[in-house]
C-alpha cells in the first residue's frame, strides 16, 4: 500500500518532468474583442499542456503592447474589432514582426474575408464555430509547419488566384481616372485619408477604395513606393506633389 | 375729328398691346418661378428620401453587425463549451447533442439573417464582391441558377453601392418568390458615363401596366432608383420572362 502510493507519487513526478521536458508548450495569445469567447477559447486550450496561453487582448493596441514585453508563437485574432480591425492588426503585427505566425478566428465565411487574410499573411483561417478538435490540430500543424489549409481556404484561394475581380491585373498607370489622380496627388503630399476626403468631400472610405486601386493598379504595396512610383514614371511631376522630392 | 379717332384707336390698340406683353411676361415669369419651386421641391424630396434610406440603412447595418458578432461569437462559445461536455448516461448525451443541433441550426439562420441585413463583404471589398457573395449565398440556399458578371465599378459612394444591392435583392427576392423562374442573370457593367444593372429571369413575367401598384419591395425599388437619380427600365413578357434595367450616371 505504501510502497505503491510512493510508486504511484514517482510516477507521476517522472511523467509531469517528461512532459516538461519533451514538449515545449507552444505559447500563444488571444485578440478578440468579445470576453466571453476569448474566456471560452481560453478555458479550452488550458485542457491541452503542450499549449501556453500567455496572452489575452481584447484589442490591438492592447496586444501590441503585450507584444513589445513577450512574443508567442502563435496569435488568435479575430477579424472584426472596433478601432483597429484584424486586417489591420494582421499588417501592424507582421511588419514589427515578420515571423509571427497569425490564425485569423472569424465569423465571416466568405472567400473574400479569407483571400485577404491569407494575402497579408495569416497563416491559417477558422470559423468561430469550429470544434475542438479542430482548433487544437490548426494551431498544432501552424506551429509544426507554418500554415493550416482547410477546404473552405483552399476553395477561397483557388477562386482569390483565379478570379479576374479580386484579384487586378498589374496596370501602368495611363489607365489611372482623375480622381485617382487627384488622390494620388494629395497622398504624395502625405496626407491622411481623412484629410483627403475632407478636401475632396468624398467620405473615408472612398478614399480607402481609390488608395487601394491605386495600389493595385500600380502594383506597389504602400504609400512611399506609391509616390515613387508616381515620380518615377512621371505620372506626377515633383511641382504636382508640392516639392518635397 | 378724324385725327382725334385715329389717335384714340392708337391709343387703345398701344394700351391693349401694353396689357397682352405685360400678361404674357408675367405669365413666363410665374411658370419660371413654379418650374423652379417644383424642382426645388423635387430636390428636397430626394434628399428627404435619400436621408430616410441613409437612416435606415444605418439601423440595419447596427442590427446585423451586433447579430452577426456579437451574438454570433456568443453563440461559438456556448457551442465550444458545450462540445466539452461529455456524458456516459446515454439520456444526458442525447440532450447535450440536441443543444448542439440547436446551436448550429441558430448560428446558421443568424448568418443568414445578418447577412440581409448587414452585407460585410460589400462594406469592406465594395459592390462587386457583395454582389458576388450574395450570388454564390443564393446558389446554396436555393435551387435556381445565377449567374453573375460585373465589370470593376468605381467612382460610387457607400450609399450608392449599397441602394444598388438593395435593388437587386428586392429583385431576386421577387424573382425566387414569384416568378417561377428557373435563371436569374445578374449584370453590373460600367461605361464612361453610367453604371448598369440589369437584371433577368426566365420565370413567368407580369404585365408591366400593373407594375405600379406593387408591394413594399417595389416601392422601395422606386425609391433608391429616385435616390441615386437612376433611370429604369422593366421589360416583361408575361410567360417569357422578366429584364429590369437600371442606369445610373455617374460623375
Amino acid at each position: 500500500m505504501y510502497y505503491s502510493e510512493i510508486a504511484c507519487i514517482v510516477s507521476v513526478t517522472i511523467t509531469i518532468t517528461i512532459n516538461s521536458f519533451s514538449v515545449i508548450p507552444i505559447r500563444l495569445a488571444i485578440v478578440d474583442d468579445h470576453k466571453l469567447f476569448r474566456q471560452g477559447i481560453i478555458n479550452l486550450l488550458k485542457t491541452y499542456p503542450q499549449f501556453d496561453m500567455i496572452i489575452e487582448a481584447e484589442s490591438c493596441q492592447q496586444l501590441l503592447d503585450a507584444l513589445a514585453v513577450q512574443q508567442p508563437d502563435i496569435i488568435l485574432m479575430d477579424i472584426e474589432m472596433p478601432e483597429t480591425d484584424g486586417m489591420e492588426t494582421c499588417k501592424q503585427i507582421l511588419q514589427l514582426y515578420p515571423q509571427m505566425k497569425i490564425i485569423a478566428l472569424s465569423m465571416h465565411t466568405a472567400d473574400n474575408f479569407i483571400f485577404h487574410m491569407m494575402k497579408l499573411g495569416a497563416r491559417s483561417y477558422l470559423h468561430k464555430d469550429i470544434d475542438q478538435d479542430g482548433l487544437r490540430e490548426a494551431i498544432e500543424e501552424v506551429a509544426a509547419k507554418g500554415f493550416y489549409f482547410t477546404a473552405k481556404i483552399g476553395e477561397a484561394m483557388l477562386r482569390g488566384v483565379q478570379s479576374k475581380s479580386i484579384q487586378k491585373p498589374y496596370m501602368n498607370g495611363n489607365t489611372l481616372t482623375p480622381r485617382e489622380k487627384e488622390v494620388l496627388t494629395f497622398i504624395c503630399k502625405g496626407m491622411t485619408n481623412s484629410e483627403i476626403a475632407a478636401q475632396l468631400f468624398i467620405s473615408i472610405r472612398t478614399v480607402e477604395g481609390h488608395r487601394q486601386h491605386l495600389l493595385d493598379k500600380t502594383g506597389t504595396t504602400n504609400s512611399v513606393s506609391l509616390a515613387v512610383f508616381a515620380i518615377k514614371t512621371g505620372l506626377l511631376s515633383a511641382d504636382e506633389v508640392g516639392g518635397h522630392f | 375729328m378724324k385725327y382725334m379717332l385715329f389717335g384714340g384707336i392708337m391709343v387703345i390698340l398701344f394700351l391693349a398691346i401694353s396689357v397682352i406683353i405685360f400678361f404674357i411676361v408675367y405669365q413666363k415669369r410665374l411658370l419660371a418661378q413654379q418650374i423652379r419651386l417644383q424642382s426645388v421641391q423635387h430636390e428636397y424630396q430626394r434628399e428627404l428620401l435619400s436621408s430616410s434610406i441613409a437612416a435606415q440603412e444605418k439601423e440595419r447595418v447596427r442590427i446585423g453587425h451586433d447579430l452577426h458578432d456579437e451574438i454570433g461569437s456568443s453563440l461559438s462559445t456556448a457551442k465550444l463549451l458545450v462540445n466539452q461536455l461529455q456524458h456516459t448516461d446515454p439520456e444526458k448525451e442525447h440532450l447535450v447533442n440536441s443543444v448542439k443541433e440547436i446551436l448550429s441550426h441558430t448560428i446558421q439562420n443568424l448568418k443568414n439573417i445578418s447577412l440581409n441585413l448587414y452585407p460585410s463583404v460589400l462594406t469592406k471589398f465594395g459592390l462587386v464582391e457583395g454582389l458576388q457573395y450574395l450570388v454564390s449565398v443564393l446558389s446554396q440556399a436555393s435551387p435556381l441558377t445565377f449567374t453573375f458578371e460585373a465589370d470593376e465599378i468605381i467612382g460610387l459612394e457607400l450609399q450608392q453601392e449599397l441602394a444598388l444591392y438593395r435593388i437587386v435583392q428586392e429583385l431576386v427576392n421577387n424573382a425566387i418568390k414569384h416568378s417561377g423562374a428557373s435563371e436569374v442573370q445578374i449584370e453590373l457593367r460600367q461605361t464612361e458615363h453610367f453604371i448598369q444593372l440589369s437584371v433577368r429571369d426566365n420565370g413567368c413575367g407580369f404585365n408591366t401596366q400593373d407594375a405600379g401598384k406593387g408591394g413594399i419591395g417595389l416601392k422601395s425599388i422606386e425609391a433608391r432608383k429616385e435616390m441615386l437619380k437612376a433611370e429604369m427600365q422593366i421589360a416583361s413578357i408575361p410567360g417569357e420572362g422578366t429584364c429590369i434595367i437600371v442606369r445610373l450616371p455617374v460623375l
